[in-house]
């Protein structure tokens, strides 16, 4: 039960069902999980985050998925967020290496130190914590040590999106209350 | 509102901090831009009438694929009706600004 209502698959119908069956088309898996069944009450815009999810979040672009699920799985502690680990991996995606797995595990835990990063992975996890807690706070010298550290421009800042865009889903995810499917909780790592 | 009487706003102290922190990640102006960028930077302005971009539209330049996304469900959900009226969206919108200390 989640303390905002969403629409269950059994009783989706028109437009509802339609942006469903458009997730399980673009994800490859039958069930939808409730992040998405929280979009309900809008299923235009599911639609719409079905499309911009694929590109941005599951997808490399300027940065590689790892990153970006590196990304992700700090975003989740910060916004203490218990659901997004599992519903991130929902794309069909090939299994994380072992390695990763720990790293994403460690993230998860906001244990930064234990996460085996280099120290341009460390430099930008602190500017994520930076962007999610207050983005209003940071400054030309915070994005300065990211380009210090080797990152583009265009690395920097597809990073901003991708905290913004992970709190938008932790916020929704947060404020339904929808039932935690996480893949790493069940020691199943995926990305 | 047309008829009303002007009644000034003060505005929050942390707009003054965060405009004084100038631009920190570069974006692409709209002279500066070219293919992918110009194209979607065209869309808005036709859709629009306006022409010149938004500096938060800029913020998204370095993917213009994403940035057409974000105009789509920017009209969809906030700058339309919907189970809110735009009134409701721009009151949510205005405290959330505050609550984000964002001038934007």
């Amino acid at each position: 039960m989640t303390k905002v209502p969403i629409i269950e698959e059994n009783e989706a119908s028109g437009p509802v069902a339609e942006a469903y069956e458009y997730w399980r088309t673009a994800s490859g898996h039958a069930e939808i999980p409730g992040l998405w069944k929280a979009l309900s009450a809008r299923p235009d815009f599911l639609q719409q985050a079905v499309d911009f999810s694929g590109l941005m979040l599951f997808s490399d672009g300027h940065l590689s998925l790892r990153y970006k699920e590196m990304i992700g799985a700090f975003a989740s502690h910060l916004d203490g967020c218990e659901n997004s680990s599992g519903s991130r991996g929902y794309a069909s995606l090939p299994p994380a290496p072992a390695g990763d797995a720990v790293t994403l595990g460690a993230l998860l835990r906001g244990e930064v130190e234990e996460a085996g990063l280099t120290a341009a992975e460390r430099a930008l996890m602190a500017y994520v914590a930076q962007v999610s807690k207050a983005a209003y706070r940071t400054t030309p010298a915070h994005v300065q040590k990211l380009r210090d550290a080797g990152w583009t421009e265009e690395q920097i800042a597809e990073t901003v999106y991708l905290v913004a865009l992970f709190a938008m889903f932790h916020r929704i995810a947060n404020a339904f209350g929808v039932p935690v499917q996480s893949d790493m909780v069940e020691g199943r790592a995926t990305t | 509102v047309s008829g009303e009487s002007e009644v000034p706003v003060r505005m929050p102290d942390y707009i003054v901090e965060v405009s004084a922190a100038g631009q920190k990640i570069k974006l692409i102006e709209d002279a500066d831009a070219t293919g992918e960028t110009a194209k979607v930077y065209d869309e808005w302005r036709a859709h629009s009438g306006r022409t010149q971009m938004p500096g938060i539209l800029k913020c998204f330049s370095h993917r213009p694929d994403f940035l057409r996304y974000v105009m789509q469900f920017s009209n969809a959900v906030h700058f339309s009706d919907g189970h809110l009226t735009r009134r409701y969206k721009e009151m949510i919108a205005s405290y959330v600004s505050f609550l984000n200390r964002c001038p934007y």
